[in-house]
């Protein structure tokens, strides 16, 4: 690999001496000078009045049977779109099998759960209403309790001809949940072009993150959360761990093809750094314990400490600003 | 117009009103609009995987590329595969084998994207693995300078060119060579000091991806692009087509189905119309018996629009005008009107039928007025008588002549002669008026068909005309067969041609008339032969004498020949009258026999 032919950035990487020559490899990494991460767009197009009303519903505990758990249970804006929970608790305290992804930039992802099951944030909100380890609401009875409601049927009225119905009800979630950007983030203004934004280390660690081979699948603007990845490719973290779940099983249970056998949909890193527990089964308690893994697991590296502490701090500059999230 | 008529009208427009709300609900129903719509949707999944395809090439190519790309693809295609599926749910009449054709459809669609999820997931793999040899490669390749191991560095060097010209045209001998050379690399990498050892197996283990992957990588790249859901997409849009353009051929159908009920319904409204106004200036009343032919408006017509007669019939539409014609009928013909509508319809609107039937009118008429004739002669002769005898009374004693006896016998010869000749021409006249009524072809019971003694009806003919007191008659009847027909038709038939000859003879100066009368058996038939030496018929008028009304004969209608004529066609026998002016008349009738050749 001749440094001549190397873009700026990979450049960089060369020039921290983790990108030796290797004379007779003519890989085609060259010609290319763009980023595989991107910045995330200032704001997304909602129907304002929509979003809002969806605000409303997002943190309304009405939505569950119980009346004890809203979608804001599990997915706390504040803290960053999760509720920091290995596994997710529902109505009457029931366990989930899985561990919540953040809301915040959701409507980047390619496909929603963890499984891609949904396609659509619309269809994602069928779920967790109707799990009955989540919310165990049935949506006649939420349309229901909502024509009760003394604010409901008068906010529908005005924003939708046909009143309050599920397709409603979940438009006005799933505005708002689009709504849910994360722009300006550290690594994003680095990305335009601001050199100040982002320390050495940080800097040093996204060429770690592009060099290791993260960026093969946590790649776009929202680094991940467009396409599906089996966990464990080059180590076979299910047999080391064990007990494994039918939540393990990923995409298997959604296309019955083997293949798909623990594949899961790679996810977004923007707001990881908020967001602990991770990995699907939220066994890695820190973002350091997830690299760990990944490099173990997904990469089939080793790697020094330094390395993997300089990634974790470049994960930590990709979290953006929102009204919604506590500072 | 009146009420029943326009009840008529009213439940008819209705009904084809309603058969036209039905057809235009039918062509709206049709469905066309929704497979436009499918077919517009299944040409537009086809651009949008093909697009997609394109982008994965692109994807490919650039090891810089995020998958973002291909992702946006993925919300695009839902929305069409969504609205696919509801289309073809609110389809009406979606034939059931279009339905499955849609339902595999759509698998094949998802099917292409998994597929297309499948290649990314292995590409980015391969990817990877791609990216980092070359590192690997440099590191295990300094730590073993750095250790002194020439060997392994040397090996790794020559691996690496190795990986390289399989990555660029992998070979299975090379996939074969290249496997157990990193087998051999693990195995050796046991005995190296940990860094370097771990170092080893990581190159071996990204090597090893890329032996395992890069092939299927490629597979699965081109089970992604390939045009799969082409061929199904023409198919499907074929058989989309095909269906809507039945459905079209269907709504022509229904839309033509329409506007023929408009164009019934405005024709039914004239032909309405034109009927009432044709009736109203006929005077005739409506033809309410029509409306029993239509189930459901009988219950409309008024009771006292329906005539008195209980069964309808198809020619009941004239009562009124049966009523009519019965009064100017004799009473003779009423049995058979009461008996046959049918028929009486038809003698009275058959054109030719009423030709015939005012023919044999004037017949008649010209037969009473001929019988008439003779009864006031004969009636003139016995006044003549009567005063004769009067004036012979007047002139001797009563007795005393009356002693006389010869004159007093002549005169009372000639009373008792004329009081018959009254008295048969009284019979002709109710004989004439019964044949009528039986060539309507009725049976009224009363005919005089039998077996005829020709001969005899010719001297009653010679009688009823009352030839022998003007002429002189010569009789040669020969022995003849009888035959089966009308005794009176014969006698009328036979006394039309003495009459004309009796004519004839009149206008003779020297009053020396003479009738020759021949009766002969010819083979099958009967000749009568009739000659008279009277005036004869100029050429001329030969061709005029069978045509009714041509008389030559003031006072006359002109109908006895012509009835001759046609009662002897009757029989199937016929006339011929040869003539020479000034000389006299041949006239030979011929009535077949009904017998075999004698």
């Amino acid at each position: 690999m001749h440094g001549a032919l190397r873009p700026c950035r990979t450049a960089r990487a060369a020039a921290l001496g983790l990108a030796l020559a290797a004379g007779g490899f003519a890989f085609p990494e060259t010609g290319s000078a763009k980023e595989p991460i991107r910045p995330l767009p200032d704001r997304v197009e909602v129907d304002g009045p929509k979003a809002a009303l969806g605000r409303l519903l997002f943190h309304d505990p009405l939505l569950s049977k119980d009346g004890m758990i809203s979608c804001a249970s599990c997915h706390d804006l504040r803290s960053g779109g999760s509720d920091g929970r290995r596994i997710s608790i529902g109505i009457e305290g029931r366990e989930g099998v899985i561990n919540s992804p953040t809301v915040f930039n959701a409507g980047f992802n390619f496909k929603q759960f963890w499984d891609g099951r949904a396609e659509t944030v619309e269809d994602q909100i069928d779920g967790p209403v109707q799990s009955p380890i989540e919310m165990g609401s049935l949506w006649p009875e939420v349309v229901a309790k909502l024509y009760e409601h003394e604010r409901y049927p008068g906010l529908f009225a005005e924003l939708y001809p046909d009143g309050i119905n599920r397709r409603n009800v979940k438009n006005a979630i799933a505005e708002f949940v689009k709504s849910l950007v994360t722009p300006n983030s550290r690594f994003d203004q680095w990305l335009k072009g601001d050199e100040s934004a982002l320390s050495d280390h940080e800097k040093q660690g996204y060429a770690l993150f592009k060099s290791y081979g993260c960026v093969s699948c946590h790649q776009g603007a929202n680094v991940g959360g467009n396409m599906f990845q089996v966990f464990g490719v080059l180590n076979e973290y299910f047999k080391r761990r064990g007990n494994i779940t039918e939540a393990d099983l990923g995409r298997y249970n959604v296309t019955g093809n083997i293949a798909d056998r623990h594949s899961f949909k790679v996810p977004s890193l923007r707001m990881a750094a908020r967001t602990p527990p991770y990995l699907h089964d939220g066994s890695a308690a820190t973002l350091r314990d997830a690299v760990d893994a990944m490099f173990e697991f997904q990469l089939g590296r080793e790697a020094p400490d330094e390395d993997k502490e300089a990634i974790v701090a470049f994960i930590k500059t990709l979290a953006g600003e929102s009204e919604e999230l506590e500072p | 117009m009146k009420s029943g008529a326009i009840i008529l009208g009213v439940v008819v427009s209705a009904l084809l009103l309603a058969l036209a709300g039905t057809l235009y609900v039918l062509a709206g129903n049709n469905g066309e609009q929704h497979y436009r719509t499918s077919i517009s949707l299944v040409r537009q999944i086809q651009q949008l995987s093909s697009n997609w395809s394109i982008e994965i090439a692109r994807v490919k190519a650039d090891p810089f590329a995020d998958f973002d790309s291909l992702a946006a693809f993925i919300p695009r295609m839902a929305l069409l595969k969504d609205e696919l599926a509801e289309t073809g749910r609110r389809t009406p009449g979606l034939p059931d084998r279009l339905a499955s054709s849609l339902n595999g459809y759509l698998n094949a669609v998802e099917t292409k994207e998994e597929r297309i999820e499948r290649f990314k997931s292995g590409y980015a793999i391969v990817r990877n693995s791609t990216r980092y040899l070359p590192l690997a490669t440099a590191a295990v390749t300094q730590q073993a300078r750095e250790a002194n191991d020439e060997d392994l560095a040397r090996s790794i060097t020559t691996l690496a060119r190795d990986m390289t010209s399989y990555l660029a045209t992998p070979t299975d001998t090379a996939r074969e060579r290249l496997t157990a050379e990193l087998r051999r690399l693990r195995e050796q990498s046991v005995a190296y000091p940990v860094p370097l050892a771990n170092a080893l197996a990581n190159l071996s283990a990204h090597a090893e991806v890329l032996l395992e992957k890069q092939e299927p990588t490629e597979r699965l790249f081109a089970e992604a692009t390939s045009s799969d859901i082409s061929d199904f997409t023409d198919r499907l849009a074929d058989s989309l087509e095909f269906e809507l353009g039945r459905r079209e051929v269907l709504t022509t159908w229904y839309e033509g189905g329409i506007l023929g009920v408009f164009g019934v319904l405005t024709l039914f409204w004239i032909v309405l119309a034109f009927q009432q106004r044709g009736r109203a200036a006929a005077g005739v009343p409506e033809p309410v018996h029509q409306v029993t032919a239509t189930p459901g408006p009988v219950p409309a017509v008024p009771a006292s629009e329906t005539d008195a007669a209980p069964a309808p019939s198809p020619v009941a539409g004239a009562p009124a005008r049966d009523d009519a014609a019965r009064d100017a009928l004799p009473d003779a013909l009423l049995p058979g009107l009461e008996r046959g509508p049918g028929l009486a319809a038809t003698a009275l609107h058959d054109p030719e039928a009423v030709m015939v039937q005012g023919f044999l009118t004037e017949c008649v008429a010209e037969s009473l007025a001929s019988s008439t004739s003779r009864i006031a002669d004969g009636m003139d002769r016995l006044r003549l008588a009567q005063n004769r005898l009067r004036t012979a009374l007047r002139d001797s004693d009563v007795l005393l002549e009356l002693d006389n006896g010869a004159d007093l016998d002549e005169e009372m010869e000639t009373a008792s002669a004329v009081s018959l000749s009254v008295r048969r021409e009284a019979n002709t006249i109710a004989d004439v008026a019964k044949r009528l009524a039986a060539f309507s072809n009725l049976p009224n019971g009363e005919t005089d068909h039998g077996m005829v003694d020709v001969n005899a009806c010719i001297e009653e003919a010679i009688a009823a005309t009352g030839a022998e007191s003007a002429v002189t008659v010569a009789r040669k009847l020969g022995t003849v067969p009888e035959i089966f027909a009308s005794k009176s038709e014969i006698r009328l038939l036979v006394a039309k041609i003495i009459e004309n000859s009796l004519h004839a003879v009149e206008g003779l100066d020297d009053r020396n008339g003479t009738i020759k009368i021949d009766t002969a058996r010819k083979n099958d038939e009967i000749l009568v032969t009739i000659i008279d030496n009277g005036v004869g018929i100029t050429p001329d008028k030969r061709s005029k004498i069978f045509k009714p009304f041509y008389t030559s004969r003031e006072g006359a209608m002109g109908l006895g020949l012509p009835l001759a004529g046609h009662l002897a066609r009757k029989y199937e026998g016929g006339i011929k009258i040869n003539s020479l002016p000034g000389q006299g008349t041949v006239t030979r009738i011929t009535l077949p026999t009904g017998l075999p050749e004698a």
